[in-house]
């Protein structure tokens, strides 16, 4: 990180009347959570801050959704994988882009102008450090601005009516593995974001930088010294069997904590009530678990930490000494629901390792761990009072142990996708993957004492599906219980998520490019378009002049997506996803853009 | 894991218990061809063009043999035992280290040794992994990825301040799963534009490269002297064999042979490629 901050454009000319803007926008932005609350917008990635991925338009419903059609397209002259979903703040829409992170900006009064674009100029060669593709997963707005990451590092600030460069600054650097796919969140005057590459030894932080300005305000690190790591000094006081003090260090070997990974590229959560921000740190580096003895905190973690300070009240370690790349960046959900008869603050996270997590995110209890799948084998269960995995050796990923049938695959049943939670019940519409992989390590022997160290991931189809060959499914669980509700599979993985509404719907996108609606009470298949290309981000919604639309990217590609997109056929290429998902090209090919639909 | 030990004595057993008169036929079927296990681009030792150094030494001992040499190109290191020796496709593949317990070792051919590559007019003196210039923080030494040079700088707790450059070396790819093929003249061209102080590799591998770069550089062996915490030796000097299927002692004998009848051949070839040569 250079922390080097240029502004561009500003003459002392127009100066007076950006200070004029900035003021408007200022307070615009202390309201960005109340034009969230707005259902006509979609402000922010999430949805909204409680990240529920949910909206109370009722428009479209359960009685009229197969009356449901293309409104208008958009593409993005991309081909690549397109995660995350466009944004719309009042009569404008804002869209992102895959690699080279193109934005653009259509009014909706006249969505088939393009009222103005952004195209950056990035180096080539920094596709070669993104892992799974040249996703992105989209842009933020608050301020006035619109905040966008760019593949090569950079974070940068557009007006938001102009399209003009407000800021722009180096977070990451490619040169050390370092990407930015993340979705920037905004709250108040903060832009958080955190950067890719874990597995390239990245060591993982979550920035803080001024809104205004984009000034660095502070940096949170996952590993090291508790003050990089940002310890409150109450850190953990209510569960102090989650670990306190010194771990940073103290469970690594050496310095290895200084390349230990942790990095965070998920989604992020508020709560403006505790001030306190919600987010998950990945996987640690690198990736061959013998190199790394301990328990390697505090990668795999849940995080709770003060949005001014970046102070952490809380963190909860998922997964000690992962071994199976389970990056722990998936959203954050939170809600108010009862637990044994009292209304409690929630937070729910399904993580890449099968478990659902629920906690009390004010003072981090757990108060659920419940398997997405009964599939899952790699822990037998998570014991609530320790908050510790009970581990089955059998499934584990060691250097000396071939295993096979390992659920879930290094994929994990849930990824990046945001799940919609429902507007009143603790029900979440979660999109999974339902895939198993066997792992065979490999040490052979080259020339002069070098080895090849390595292992080999073949990845198909769990066990769990109807037909036994399915790869994905939607299912409503709740998040108290752990309960199902109901299932619906799904041939691929359901990588985007869902998105639910007040018509008693749920909506997401399949990897071979279906936009479905499904009756939320019971999963039954209401509506469904094929759209040019297969989808991995989720859908949103917006209400524009009384209307209702559902808006979705397209473009097929990501991590289950990289043998498609890369022309690559050895099964055990793109870390085993191209042999689980070879067949994706019978059903859909590349490229990227935004369907909308309408009554 | 792969690497388990090939139950070497039931393979020779079943050896032997293959008749004679089997054995002969078998011979005969291939006596007139050498079907030689080649990387298809693995330069400097061997490429399609058989532009290596091994294919060279390949046709030498053929041709002690009164063996035409055939090469059956393999392109993924990883496999060349499994997929294409042990399956047959080919009888003999060059540049194992002593004591491979997938092969059948022939005798030695050469003996060679890891060297710390420099600019000459950096004037940086090492010579063994005991150098204080190793253990200071910036001082950036290029390695291969599970090489012995990678396991001495863990020993001196070096390996972290090196990692990103290994990332670097892979193109930023993740080795769990796929073979990346390192050229490693990019150590050498780190070191020549003072990118890395110093490079610890095989000397074989960059003998040329480092012979024949405009900028003068040093290449030293690296004293043998090198061990774990707890005593454990880590070799910087290998003798390299050729390996052929367990069992196949007729094969074995025969290689031995030509070896020593073109000892002074195969030299000849390793002098030229710059290979410093230690005593076998």
């Amino acid at each position: 990180m250079k922390g080097r901050v240029t502004h561009v454009g500003i003459s002392a000319a127009v100066s007076s009347l950006l200070v004029l803007a900035t003021m408007q926008g200022a307070q615009a932005n202390q309201d960005l959570q109340n034009l969230t609350k707005n259902a006509d917008n979609w402000a922010l990635q999430t949805g909204n801050y409680t990240g529920q991925h949910n909206s109370t338009l009722s428009q479209i419903n359960k009685g009229n959704v197969k009356n449901l059609k293309a409104a208008w397209s958009f593409s993005t002259g991309v081909l690549h994988g397109h995660e995350g979903a466009p944004l719309v703040i009042g009569d404008m829409m804002y869209i992102h882009s895959a690699f080279p992170n193109n934005t653009f900006a259509v009014n909706l009064n006249d969505p088939g102008v393009i009222a103005w674009q952004h195209k950056p100029k990035q180096i080539a060669s920094v596709k070669a450090v993104a892992c799974c593709d040249i996703v992105n997963r989209g842009l933020a707005y608050g301020d006035g601005k619109i905040v966008k990451t760019q593949l090569d590092g950079k974070l940068v600030a557009l007006d938001a009516k102009s399209g003009k460069v407000v800021w722009e600054i180096e977070v990451c650097d490619p040169k050390v593995g370092a990407t930015l796919t993340q979705a920037p969140f905004i709250v108040k005057n903060t832009v958080l974001v955190g950067c890719s590459g874990a597995e390239l030894g990245v060591r993982g932080a979550v920035n803080s930088f001024n809104l205004k300005t984009g000034e660095l305000q502070w940096r949170a690190f996952a590993t090291g010294p508790d003050e990089e790591v940002r310890l409150a000094k109450n850190f953990n006081s209510d569960n102090p069997h989650y670990g306190q003090f010194g771990l940073g260090l103290k469970t690594w070997e050496g310095d290895a904590w200084k390349i230990g990974g942790g990095t965070n590229w998920g989604w992020y959560a508020y709560d403006p009530k505790l001030n306190l921000f919600y987010y998950g740190s990945g996987n640690p580096a690198p990736w061959n678990e013998t190199m790394r003895p301990g328990d390697n905190k505090w990668t795999m973690t849940i995080w709770a930490r003060d949005l001014d300070t970046g102070e952490a009240k809380w963190g909860y370690q998922k997964t000690p000494h992962d071994e199976w790349d389970f990056a722990g960046v998936n959203q954050m959900i939170l809600s108010d629901h009862k637990v044994d008869g009292k209304v409690t603050p929630l937070l729910t996270h399904i993580d890449r390792n099968g478990i659902m997590y629920t906690l009390n995110r004010d003072n981090g209890n757990l108060i659920q761990a419940a398997k997405v799948d009964p599939a899952v084998n790699v822990f037998k269960k998570v014991d609530l009072k320790t908050g510790t995995p009970v581990r089955d050796p059998e499934f584990s990923t060691r250097m000396d142990h071939k295993s096979t049938n390992v659920c879930p695959s290094a994929m994990g049943f849930h990824n990046q996708g945001l799940d919609a939670l429902d507007l009143d019940e603790p029900i979440v519409y979660a999109g999974l993957n339902h895939i198993c992989m066997d792992w065979e390590p490999f040490m052979l022997p080259y020339r002069a004492g070098q080895f090849f160290v390595g292992a080999t991931l073949a990845m198909y189809p769990g066990p769990s599906g109807p037909t036994k060959k399915e790869m994905g499914q939607v299912r409503a669980m709740d998040i108290v219980t752990g309960k199902y509700k109901w299932t619906k599979w799904e041939k691929f993985a359901v990588w985007g998520g869902t998105l639910a509404t007040k018509g008693g719907l749920v909506a997401y996108n399949t990897l071979d490019g279906y936009i479905k609606a499904l009756d939320k009470d019971n999963g039954k298949e209401l509506w469904k378009f094929k759209m040019p290309s297969g989808g991995i981000g989720a859908p949103m919604t917006y209400q524009f002049k009384g209307k209702q639309y559902i808006g979705s990217m397209y473009g097929v590609g990501g991590w289950p997506g990289v043998g498609l997109v890369f022309d690559l056929t050895d099964p055990s290429a793109g870390l085993g996803a191209v042999g689980a998902f070879k067949e994706l090209q019978n059903h859909t090919q590349m490229g990227g853009g935004l369907m909308v639909f309408s009554l | 894991m792969h690497i388990v030990d090939k139950k070497s004595c039931i393979s020779a057993v079943k050896a032997a218990l293959v008749g004679v008169a089997g054995m002969l036929a078998l011979q005969a079927q291939a006596a007139d061809e050498l079907r030689v296990c080649a990387g298809k681009d693995e330069l400097p030792y061997s490429n399609d063009k058989q532009q290596g150094f091994e294919n060279e030494i390949a046709k030498v001992v053929g041709k002690a043999m009164n063996r035409k040499v055939s090469f059956v190109w393999w392109s993924d290191a990883r496999y060349s035992v499994r997929d294409f020796l042990d399956k047959k496709q080919c009888d003999v593949l060059l540049g194992l280290d002593k004591g491979d317990p997938r092969v059948l070792n022939t005798k030695t051919y050469y003996k060679s040794g890891y060297v710390f590559v420099t600019r000459k007019d950096r004037e940086i003196d090492i010579t063994s992994w005991d150098h204080p210039y190793l253990k200071e923080r910036n001082f950036r030494l290029g390695f291969l990825p599970d090489s012995p040079a990678k396991n001495m700088m863990l020993e001196i707790g070096r390996f972290d301040d090196m990692f990103d450059y290994l990332t670097e070396l892979t193109d930023f790819k993740s080795t769990r799963n796929r073979y990346i093929k390192i050229d490693e003249r990019k150590l050498v061209n780190d070191v020549i534009t003072m990118k890395l102080h110093a490079a610890a590799i095989w000397g074989p591998t960059v003998a040329k490269y480092v012979a024949e770069s405009p900028t003068p550089l040093n290449m030293v062996l690296i004293e043998d002297n090198a061990t774990r915490a707890n005593g454990s030796k880590i070799p910087m000097q290998y003798e390299v064999v050729m390996g052929v299927r367990l069992g196949d002692e007729a094969l074995k004998a025969e290689l031995d042979n030509a070896i020593t009848s073109s000892q002074q051949e195969i030299d000849a070839i390793l002098k030229r490629e710059h290979i410093p040569l230690l005593p076998i």
